[in-house]
């Protein structure tokens, strides 16, 4: 049974602050109740990684993110469609096949709108436990909604950014 | 007395009366005492927290004893 990520006060103040632009999701396709990963990295022999970075509460918090995910027209639907579903960060192994903790961040419907926000005003990635240890891997993954079954992802003409943090020895 | 409040253009009329200025002077410095206390105690949380992590990453693959949800 997979842990939930959770925001982790702990580590509120730890590690660096690195950012991931959309830009560098795989353009790929969703599928409706389906999880399909969009992005991930493997934590280095020297390294722990977390989901999110910093506070949650709105006045000293530092991940403020936001992301417009639009599909390329490859799959189904046209070039610049909008693509919704769920927003799911999650912890794999080193193989990526088993799930070892994740959590929905947010639907892509409100990411998508806290774009339009003041920054200080998105909605907060705060840093999330547990940490993934060395091997494991950080992963971005999309649960599309039925509407946009099949679409694929354009990663250049989309935008936004998530953050993880890292700390190395 | 007047004495002017820099950068605000207001004043604090101090009047004859040495012992609030005393006060006031010694309020002062025991805020500053306090923070810099309390300073200090939110930068041992703070190295406290990486040197758990340090260790960590240093390959002492230790339970979960910071206090955090540890890792996976």
């Amino acid at each position: 049974m997979p842990r939930e990520l959770t925001h982790d006060p702990t580590y509120r103040n730890t590690g660096d602050k690195e950012p991931i632009p959309v830009g560098e999701f795989e353009q790929d396709t969703v599928k409706a109740g389906s999880e399909v990963t969009f992005w991930s990295k493997q934590v280095g022999q020297d390294q722990v990684l977390w989901h999110g970075h910093g506070r949650e509460d709105r006045e000293y918090a530092e991940a403020f993110v936001g992301l417009d995910v639009v599909a390329s027209g490859n799959g189904t639907g046209t070039a610049g469609d909008e693509i919704d579903g769920k927003l799911v960060l999650a912890i794999t192994d080193s193989d990526q096949r088993r799930v070892l903790a994740s959590a929905t961040l947010d639907t892509l419907q409100q990411l998508r709108d806290t774009l339009a926000e003041s920054r200080t005003d998105r909605i907060i990635e705060a840093i999330l436990g547990p940490y993934a240890k060395p091997g494991r891997h950080l992963e971005v993954r999309i649960d599309a909604d039925p509407s946009s079954d099949g679409a694929e992802v354009d990663p250049s003409a989309s935008s936004g950014n998530l953050y993880y943090t890292r700390v190395s020895n | 007395m007047e004495v002017p409040i820099p950068f605000t253009g207001e004043s604090i009329d101090t009047g004859d009366d040495k012992t609030s200025i005393v006060l006031t002077v010694g309020g002062v410095a025991a805020g500053f005492a306090v923070l810099a206390m309390v300073q200090d105690l939110g930068s041992n949380a703070y190295q406290s927290a990486n040197s758990f992590v340090t260790n960590y990453t240093g390959f002492t693959l230790g339970g979960d004893d910071s206090g955090g949800q540890g890792g996976v």
